[in-house]
Parts: structure tokens; sequence; C-alpha cells
């Protein structure tokens, strides 16, 4: 390629980087009224709550972040509701526990005394049980659940997640699962059909065998498994469905969580759709199917204020100011790709912009593929970038090094890159099978923060296959075409030889 | 002549060594387990309403905390101010949740002692509880575990691995696959018995975690070898080298080249780690234990196994050569 072209082919590909790299990084004002701004697309990107999250429009929606709600059992108040009640008529019913960070009803709780009794701890026990098979089921990344002050739980749920704030509120339902039926949309009129009341009377799970998330075709729906017992019951109930509409509820510890109307009489299992989506579907049906499989009767948990949490802001502190994880990982990526960009330029000259221009096409290509997919921005999607990235610029300098090797012993810069790439390619190709082949086993098997991970990682090793084989060979071919010495160009030197005489 | 590296000569050196360290690793782990992380942690919370905000007090709020805190001589780890939602509309009620986290080594009368000096701080400061509705806490947080996402990860791990060495067996032999898998069998009980050994601080999905992790860097690193081998083996030269010679040769050429991938790796995550919070560099820094097992296994145990079975697969493959069927032999002819 002449020099012109290599020129103006250059200035395009930078061009292009340039603006790629502003869409995805760089905030600007938009219009002339200074109220609106250009987001960048690494803000769209979900984030975890460890790298923060922040909220956008006036009213509802978080872009990253979590939300975090406290469960109390019965009996169990926290420190603030005890001193917003007044404090002389609290003393009778509570007692401090755990240095006063929260206060136990005396009677329910402590049994007369000032320790909870066995039967309170038990019934804990069991609950948070319950709560850990029900959030762990979620899958999502983010999700933690952390006992706090011995006797409350502290429920953290990523914000991309849907009905993260309806989540909180089935899961804290425990109890017995009942079908209730009746004509009319109100639960309480309702008479119960699931399980038989009487004499021998029997648990739900005697007629409703489980509750599942089902999709088909985009469509998320809850599929409740009857038993025949429980079939036969619930086609008794509804047989005068077909001449009145009735209404159908399914309930958890008293608390409705299915409503549906039924214009027919039922015989097979129920696939409830709707306005479900797969987490909202998922949601409902773990509820059902945790409190089925309930050994004892959990009494429900109440729940503390709902809080957005944006990010925790633990690490470096500077002053008053503290950085949360994306900062810190934003300057250790900055010191990172100087030292990159500085050993490729020392060691292979002006080529090393080759492999300069190949990185920062990768780099905002990788952020548009978080984007698009999505892929949550947190810890294993940034482990996944980072080795990413290292892959990258090792096969493009094994590229060059084995260029080099080539060069010295006399061929010239063209049949040493071309050579240098025959000889490389299938080591390098070899590297990136292996790799995409192990993340993509680990995004299907795993869960959580490792298959977010192995889905990230997949993506990172394709694209840095692609960059490494193709556009840096392209950029390299490119940049060259712009120097009269290639050898010099890239820092490549012949063998000495030396003359016998 | 130049003194050969004779990879073979070294087995029960390696194999001895492994040994040594598997059932020290055992041992300990069976007396004390692993050196699991607190999963605790000690919050002081401060609740305050929208006043405070309007009247653009939280600086001073969080002044006042950190002073109290400067008394009582803590050191907090973390600071967050989570908004309060309202549940119906998702929107902000206007009180916040300004959260302080400290290390589960503080005492907690301590802790305590502060929150309540900072509640009577900030009671007795009429300019900044404006209506008497700061409230401060102390908490104490242990984290639960979800176990199903640690046997999972390790399960795909596992399979991540063993496909992988499927792959190395088709595209190198499967004398490579073999030693592959025996190197990375040996990496992932190695990795078990130096974190029980060096008794490195480890979460409770750690172990788990770090031996998937050392199976896969196992086999990347062996895959590197192989191919470093494949290259080298095509060369003349390596024809009239024994097995011994040869993997020797390879291995001993192969420095470079391996260091390239695994240095900046090593300096990647030791850089993330160095500043990362502390939650993520207990993951980041103990991967480097991995990485270093899995560079001992493929420089020196896998070589010195794979000998033996280069030897006998080298021996079928000439075997098999010497065979040619009596119609080829006479059209040969």
């Amino acid at each position: 390629m002449g020099r012109i072209k290599s020129a103006i082919v250059l200035t395009l590909i930078t061009l292009i980087i340039a603006v790629l790299c502003v869409v995805c990084f760089v905030p600007f004002p938009w219009g002339s009224d200074g109220i609106h701004y250009f987001n960048p697309i690494i803000n769209w990107a979900d984030r975890t709550s460890d790298f923060g999250g922040y909220q956008y429009g006036e009213e509802a929606g978080y872009l990253g972040g979590s939300y975090s709600v406290v469960f109390y059992p019965e009996g169990v108040v926290s420190a603030k509701e005890y001193r917003d009640n007044s404090e002389t008529e609290s003393e009778k019913e509570y007692v401090a526990y755990s240095n006063g960070a929260i206060y136990l009803d005396k009677e329910e709780v402590c049994g007369g005394g000032t320790e909870p009794t066995e039967e309170f701890k038990t019934a804990f026990a069991a609950q948070l049980d319950c709560l850990k098979e029900r959030f762990s089921r979620l899958h999502a990344e983010g999700v933690s659940l952390e006992v706090r002050d011995g006797y409350t739980v502290r429920a953290t749920l990523p914000s991309s997640m849907d009905a993260s704030v309806a989540a909180f509120l089935y899961f804290s339902y425990m109890g017995d699962v009942t079908v209730l039926y009746g004509t009319s949309s109100d639960a309480a009129s309702a008479s119960q059909v699931i399980p038989e009341t009487g004499k021998d009377a029997k648990p739900a799970s005697e007629y409703i065998k489980g509750a599942s998330m089902r999709s088909n075709m985009g469509t998320a729906f809850v599929e409740i498994d009857f038993t025949d017992a429980g079939l036969d019951l619930l086609s008794s109930a509804t047989s005068g469905a077909a001449d009145s509409t009735g209404y159908l509820f399914l309930q958890v510890g008293g608390e409705t969580v299915v409503n549906l109307s039924v214009s027919e009489q039922i015989h097979d299992n129920l696939y409830i759709s709707g306005s479900y989506t797969n987490d909202s579907a998922k949601i409902v049906a773990y509820t059902i199917d945790t409190a089925l499989s309930s050994e004892a009767e959990l009494p429900a948990l109440s729940m503390g204020e709902l809080h957005h949490v944006d990010g925790n802001f633990e690490g470096l502190t500077l002053g008053s100011f503290t950085l949360n994880a994306l900062n810190i990982f934003y300057i250790a990526f900055g010191i990172l790709f100087v030292a990159m960009a500085v050993f490729f330029l020392i060691r292979y000259g002006r080529l090393g912009f080759a492999n300069i221009l190949s990185y920062l096409l990768f780099l905002p290509l990788m952020v548009l593929i978080y984007w698009a997919v999505p892929i949550t921005v947190g810890a294993g999607s940034i482990a996944a970038f980072a080795i990413s990235s290292v892959l990258l610029c090792v096969s493009n300098a094994v590229a060059y090094e084995a260029a080099r090797k080539e060069y010295a012993v006399g061929k010239t810069i063209t049949s040493s890159v071309k050579t240098g790439y025959k000889k490389t390619f299938w080591h390098i190709f070899d590297l990136h099978i292996v790799l995409v082949i192990v993340a993509l086993l680990v995004y299907l098997i795993a869960i959580t923060e490792l298959s977010l991970f192995g889905l990230a990682l997949t993506f990172g090793v394709a694209l840095s296959g692609i960059c490494s084989l193709l556009v840096n060979r392209f950029l390299w071919f490119v940049t060259m075409g712009l120097s009269k010495n290639p050898g010099k160009f890239c820092h490549y030197k012949r063998e000495e030889v030396e003359d016998d005489d | 002549m130049t003194k050969r590296f004779l990879p073979g000569k070294w087995l029960p050196v390696w194999i001895a060594l492994s040994a040594v360290l598997i059932v020290a690793g055992v041992v300990l782990f069976s007396l004390f387990g692993f050196n699991y992380v607190s999963p605790e942690k000690k919050t002081v919370e401060i609740s305050y309403d929208a006043v405070v905000f309007i009247e653009e007090k939280e600086d001073k709020l969080a002044e006042e905390c950190e002073k109290v805190f400067a008394q009582s001589g803590l050191d907090y780890t973390g600071k967050r101010t989570d908004s309060e939602l309202d549940m119906s509309y998702i929107s902000e009620t206007g009180n916040y949740l300004l959260v302080y986290t400290f290390s589960s080594d503080v005492k907690d009368d301590v802790l305590v002692k502060a929150a309540d000096d900072l509640q009577k701080a900030i009671d007795a400061d009429a300019n900044l509880n404006l209506n008497g509705t700061i409230s401060v806490s102390a908490h104490t947080l242990a984290g639960e575990q979800f176990h199903e996402g640690s046997w999972r990860a390790a399960i795909a791990l596992g399979v991540a691995a063993i496909v992988a060495l499927v792959y190395v067996g088709f595209r190198f032999g499967w004398a490579d696959a073999i030693t592959g898998l025996i190197a990375c069998v040996n990496d992932v009980l190695l990795t078990l018995s130096l974190f029980a050994l060096v008794r490195i601080p480890v979460y409770a999905y750690g172990p788990v975690l770090f031996a998937g992790i050392a199976a896969v860097f196992s086999v990347i690193c062996w895959l590197v070898q192989c191919m470093k081998m494949r290259e080298n083996f095509k060369d003349p030269a390596f024809a009239s080298l024994t097995a011994q010679e040869a993997v020797g040769l390879s291995v001993a050429g192969s420095w470079k080249f391996a260091c390239c991938f695994l240095i900046p790796v090593a300096v990647v995550f030791a850089v993330l780690g160095a500043v990362a919070s502390s939650g993520l560099r207990l993951f980041l820094l103990p991967v480097l234990l991995p990485l270093a097992v899995s560079v001992y296994s493929s420089f020196l145990l896998a070589p010195a196994v794979l000998v033996p079975f280069k030897s006998k697969f080298d021996k079928m493959k000439s075997s098999r050569k010497k065979y040619v069927g009596k119609k080829k032999a006479e059209a040969q002819e």
C-alpha cells in the first residue's frame, strides 16, 4: 500500500475508533438548553452494586446498583422503630438485643425472659433456610443474604432484575399454601378448596406437587402442578365456572400470590401467563414451591424500608473521598494500558501503534457487547475483560515476535509478516478456541457471577481472536505503508553474519 | 556438548514433592480446615430525613460521624449513602441511610459506644438534628452462602477442563491429553493443599472455586506447551532425539513463550488485587497461587510425566508404520 493510501486509511480507522470511544465513554452536553447530556454507552450497561449505580429520570428507574430490605420476624423491631414509639411504653414490652441494635418482644420472642426462646430460634432458622432457598433459586448475580444482629435478615437484589421489589414482598410470605375459589373477586369471600378442611386434613403438598416457571415463545408463565387428588378437588370446585365466572386464589400464609378468573372447569395443571416476565414468574413460582416444601408452618416476615444502594464504596480512601470499585478499576486499567503501550512502543517501535489501535478498537466493541447482550458490569465481567485484553496483546506480541525471527534470517518484511502469521496462526487459534470452549461451558453450567464471567469471556476471547488475526494484521499492513524502511519501523534487525575471510 | 535438560530423570522428585505437599495439606486440612474469612462485618447506620438533605447538612453529618469515629479510634473501611424508596412507586421518599462499614475485628462494645456517642453528639447539636429524626445504630452482619453456586462453579470448571483436554487429545495426541489430565488433577489437589498449608484466608466458596480455576489454568499452560512441542517436533533436528531429549529441549525453549502469557496475567491480577476493595482482593490475589501451581506442573511435572507416555506412543506409532500390508508393500516395491 502506498504512503498516501496508508495515511488515508489510517486516518479513517482512527476516526472510527475515536467516534466509537466517544460514544462509549465520553458524556457531553446535547442541545443548547444546557439540560440534556449525552450519556455514554458504558453508563447504559447494568452494574452490580460494587460497581456503582445511579438514578435516572425524576421518579423511577435505576441504572445499576441494588435494592435492599431488612426482614423482621414477628416480635422483632428495629432500634429506630423502638425509639420512634414512646420509649417508656416500649420498655414494658421489649428487651434490647445485640447491644440495642434490635428489640425483642418480651412475651412473643423471649417467653417472658430476656433471651429468645428455643421455639423462636428454631422458627427463625427455618425462615432463614426458606429465604436462602428462594433467593438462591433466582440465580442472579448480586443477590445476597446477611443475618443482621442475630435475628433479622438483610436481603439485596440487583436493580437490573425485573420485579426485584416484588421479590422482597413475595419472599416474605411464609406459611401454608391454600387454594380458594369463589364467585367474587374478593378473596375474603372465597371458600378454601385445597387443602381439604375437616378431620382428615392433609398438607397442601398432598394436593400440589410443585410450581415452576416456564417460558415459551417469549411468554413467561407459572405452572402449578397438581396431584390427582388436587385436580379432583379443583375440578369439582370449578364445575360451575362455565355458567358463571369464578375466581381462583392461590395464597401463601394467607397472602394472595396468584389471582385469576376461571371461565371453565379446570381438569389439568394450571399454566398461568399474563403480565409475567421471566423474573416475576420465577418469583411467584419459587414462593409457592418453597412454601410447599417447608416442613413447619412458618410465620411471615415483615419488611423494613426499601433502600437503593448506589454502590459499596470500599477500597481506596483519598482524604474524605472514597473510591468505589469501578473508579478503582478505571485507575488500574489506566496504569496497565499505559504500561502496555510503552512496552509495545519500546519493543516494536512504531509497529506498537498497530497493537494500540487494535486494542482501542477492541475496547469500545467490548463495551458495546456488554450493553447489547446485555452483560452486567461486575467482578466477573471485569475479570473476563482483563483476561481477553491480555490475550489480545499477547497474541499480537506472539505474531510480532514470529515475524521478527523471519526478518532476522533475511526475509523481506512482507514475507516475514506472512510467514510469521502462518506459523503462529494455529497457536493463536488453539488458545482462543480452547478458551472459548471453556468459557462457554462455564457460562452454561455455572450460575450467577461465574456464569456472567463465562459469557463475558466467550465474547471477549472471540473478539480478541478476530482483532488479533484480522484487525491487527490489517493495521500492521496499513501502518507499515507509512514507512520507507519497514524493518526500522518495526524495530526489527537482521542477524549479523560473520565473514569467514 | 551442552548439557540437556532431561525431564524424565526428575519425575520421582516432582512426584515426591507433589505427594509431600498434598499429604501435608490433607493432614493440615483435617486438623484445622481452610482458613475461612469471617463472613461477619460491622456497620454503623445513620438514618436521616429529607430536612437534613434540603438544608444541605449531609456533609456536616458525615463530618460529625467521622470525628466521633476518629475519637473512638475506629477506622471505617467503607461508606455509602442508601436512598429510601417508596415500595409502590420505587421513587425516593427523601429519607436516607448513611452507612459506615467496619472490619469484623472491631470490638462490639467499642462500636456500640461510638454509636451512642454519635447519637448524643447529634442530639446535642440543634443545628444538625433539625427535627430530631436522626437515628444512629450499630449492627453486625453475617453473610450467608448459597452453596449451589459453589458446586456448580466447580462442576463447570471441571467439565470445561476435561472438554479442553479432549480437544488437546484430538489436536496434539492422546499422550499429551493423558499427561494434561494427570497435571490437572495434581494442580487441583496441590492448590487445595497449599491453601490449607499456607493459611491464605478464603471465603467459604473459595477452595472449590480456586480448585476449578487451577484446573483451567493447568489446561491452558499445558496447551501452550503442547503447541510448542508440536511445532518443535516437526523440526528434523528433533527426529534423531529420544523422547526424553526432545521433550526436554522443547520445554527449555518454551519458557519465553509461556512467560509472555503468564506474566501479564499475573501482573493484571496482582495490580487489580492491590487496588481492589477488600472483598475483591480476597479473590484476585489468591488466584496467583493456582497460577503458580500450573506453571510448576506444566514446566516441570507434566513434561516428566509425558516422557514415558511419549516413548510408548512413539513405539506404537513406529510399530504400526512397520506393517504396511501385503498389497501396499508390493506396490511400493
